[in-house]
């Protein structure tokens, strides 16, 4: 039967392997140049001074990345929409399953040996892939600085991902018996259930640490740091609360209100008061500087003084900003824990598919 | 002798849909049964719960005594050529051979080979560019190297023209009368039933209707030909099947033990095609007669 399924599968095998070889040979000639533009231009400049140009220059200076990305994100569905969904369904359509459930051999073996050969290839297809794209972002990685921000696309978590798609997709297929509604049935569960599981799991697998400060106005200049974020950008945001002096949550993502907001709004002639949007009006005078033309608030760019009188502003309330988050030290622990859900997932929908061909 | 095929009160609903109702059947070994029937009367219903790719919703079906599919020895004893034939359009004949192979402990080898030679297949052929025909054969051949004791074919000639189809159930017998082996074959032509079976299953109405080896069938059913409104009634071994009218005759087909002796009727041998019509016939309209004109 392992030949059978290999048999099958050796033409989307051989398409595997083209995009490997294909992606090899793309991180193979740009890799060296990443390289020695990292070495040549990032690296000395830690010892001139300020890095922020050239840093940025070097994580845009590559298209091809931002298509690794996409590629990287969309290998597992389409994994399991190509070579998961019509492993069964497409016997059921051809009608090449009464053939082949009607030899000698146990129709449960069959299923065992078309998930062996066609899941062990999904495995390794991403493995290596994400193996490659791994290595070829590492400088890039350094100079982002932000591992959680490509925790999805790096390491080991990409092959947890392919193996439930492909489970998915055949589990879908053995359901739905027909190839095409099977595949875009794949996509979309595939994508829900990776979004479910990014948005409501994954910041949850552990406890998360919090850190307690005093909320800063989120801009640069004036009094206070430049950014009212977490204390560690490599840090997984689970949560970023505002709370008034009585502890009450007024504010979601660092800001003022659920979508954390920052606005102050203007009094209109001078002498009048600014409110601090979603908070309070502002016991002291606002300089007649700050005074925009009339109806307008202020965004960004304000003057010294008045960043001044939003802070005096600000402090009058004694708001405080709660960051709970995972820590950088975490990230293998997460890797692994996101790599295991994903593995059970796949396991427990190739129980199913294996118990609905029994039953049949 | 055992039964091949032995079912009970044997249904299968799809849904709301009743394709085969309370059917119990007893087929003994050593036959080459054909299973006719009007479309959708029920036949690849039954074949199909008899090679278990399907399983009863209620009643029972036993082939060689066990539940279809219950084991690699019982999907080993039956062979099975589906309707339409599927076979991997991708693989090429010798890939189907391999397959078979692979997948049959029993597999002969050597028959599937000189088979293939007689029919002129080539081997590296794709099965998806073979002509229908080749197709039915190449899936016959799968089906016969297995080896099995039983052989169940739904349709197998019904895509097939008239030479091909020929050709394939002249090497269906050849093959039954090398290796002894049973077969049951659906169709819903009786000309080809009357070429090669010696025992026959009648479905109509997703009931069987009739079954019996075609020897006795022949010899128990009659035709008679008489004035219309006979004045004797037929004795009550005699039943009657169906009965056609015109203004001033009847035929009837009538199953009767002993021979029919009644000056008002000539009695004629039925033929395996009136038999067949006749009791498809009943399925659809029970007690009433048709009147033709």
């Amino acid at each position: 039967m392992i030949w059978l399924a290999w048999r099958q599968f050796r033409v989307q095998a051989a398409v595997g392997l083209f995009v490997l070889i294909v992606f090899a040979a793309l991180f193979g000639v740009t890799h060296s140049h990443v390289l020695h533009l990292y070495n040549t231009a990032v690296k000395p400049c830690g010892k001139v001074g300020d890095c922020h140009s050239v840093t940025n220059a070097f994580l845009n200076h590559y298209d091809f990345y931002e298509h690794l990305v996409q590629f990287s994100i969309a290998a597992p569905a389409l994994i399991g929409a190509f070579w998961g969904a019509p492993l069964v369904a497409r016997e059921f359509e051809s009608g090449t399953i009464r053939l082949t459930w009607t030899q000698s051999e146990m129709r449960v073996k069959w299923l065992a040996a078309k998930l062996a050969v066609a899941g062990a290839a999904s495995a390794i297809f991403v493995g290596l892939f994400s193996l490659m794209a791994t290595w070829w972002s590492s400088s890039w990685d350094q100079v982002n600085g932000d591992p959680y921000s490509t925790f999805d696309v790096r390491n080991i978590v990409p092959v947890g991902y392919a193996l439930f798609a492909f489970a998915l997709g055949v589990a879908l297929g053995v359901l739905i018996k027909r190839t095409l509604p099977a595949m875009a049935a794949t996509f979309v569960t595939y994508g829900v259930v990776r979004v479910f599981y990014n948005l409501h799991i994954r910041p949850h697998l552990m406890s998360p640490l919090t850190s307690t400060t005093k909320f800063y106005a989120p801009f640069a200049g004036g009094a206070g740091p430049a950014f009212n974020g977490p204390p560690l950008r490599e840090a997984l945001i689970v949560s970023n609360t505002t709370l008034n002096k009585a502890g009450k949550v007024i504010g979601q993502n660092g800001g003022i209100g659920a979508n954390g907001e920052f606005n102050f709004s203007l009094p209109n002639k001078v002498g009048g008061h600014a409110y601090f949007d979603g908070v309070g009006r502002c016991p002291n005078a606002f300089p007649a500087t700050a005074r925009p033309p009339v109806g307008t608030e202020i965004h960004s760019g304000p003057g010294p003084a008045t960043v001044k009188a939003m802070n005096t502003c600000i402090n009058s309330f004694h708001l405080t900003s709660v960051l709970k988050y995972q820590p950088l030290d975490r990230y293998w622990t997460f890797q692994w824990y996101e790599l295991g859900s994903y593995l059970i997932l796949a396991a427990l929908l190739s129980v199913f598919s294996f118990w609905w061909v029994r039953r049949r | 002798m055992s039964a091949v095929i032995k079912t009970e009160g044997l249904t299968k609903r799809y849904h709301r849909n009743v394709a085969l109702s309370d059917c119990t059947l007893e087929i003994p070994e050593g036959h080459v049964v054909g299973l006719v029937g009007p479309n959708g009367s029920g036949k690849s219903t039954l074949l199909n719960l008899a090679v278990g790719l399907l399983r009863p919703s209620e009643g029972s079906i036993e082939v060689f005594g066990e539940r279809p599919a219950a084991g690699p020895d019982q999907l080993r004893r039956v062979g099975f050529v589906a309707q339409d034939t599927p076979t991997y359009s991708g693989l090429s004949v010798h890939d189907h051979l391999r397959f078979g192979e692979h997948t049959n402990p029993r597999w002969d080898a050597s028959l599937a080979q000189r088979r293939v030679e007689q029919l002129g297949l080539d081997l590296r052929r794709r099965a998806g560019r073979l002509s229908g025909g080749q197709r039915a054969q190449l899936a016959l051949t799968v089906a016969i190297a297995k080896r099995p004791d039983l052989l169940v074919l739904d349709e197998p000639v019904a895509s097939l023209d008239p030479l091909a189809r020929r050709e394939f159930l002249q090497i269906l017998m050849e093959t039954v009368a090398e290796h002894s082996v049973s077969v049951i074959l659906s169709s819903h032509l009786v000309a080809d039933v009357e070429r090669v079976c010696d025992y026959l299953v009648i479905l109509a109405s997703s009931k069987v209707q009739l079954s019996g080896e075609v020897e006795d069938l022949l010899s128990t059913h009659h035709r008679l030909i008489g004035p219309r409104d006979p004045v004797s009634d037929l004795s009550n071994t005699q039943v009657v099947i169906e009965s056609r009218h015109t203004d001033r005759q009847s035929t009837l087909l009538v199953r009767s033990d002993g021979p029919i002796v009644d000056p008002q009727w000539i009695v004629e041998a039925a033929t395996l095609e009136d038999i067949v019509l006749a009791y498809m016939g009943q399925g659809k309209r029970s007690p009433l007669d048709s009147d033709v004109a």
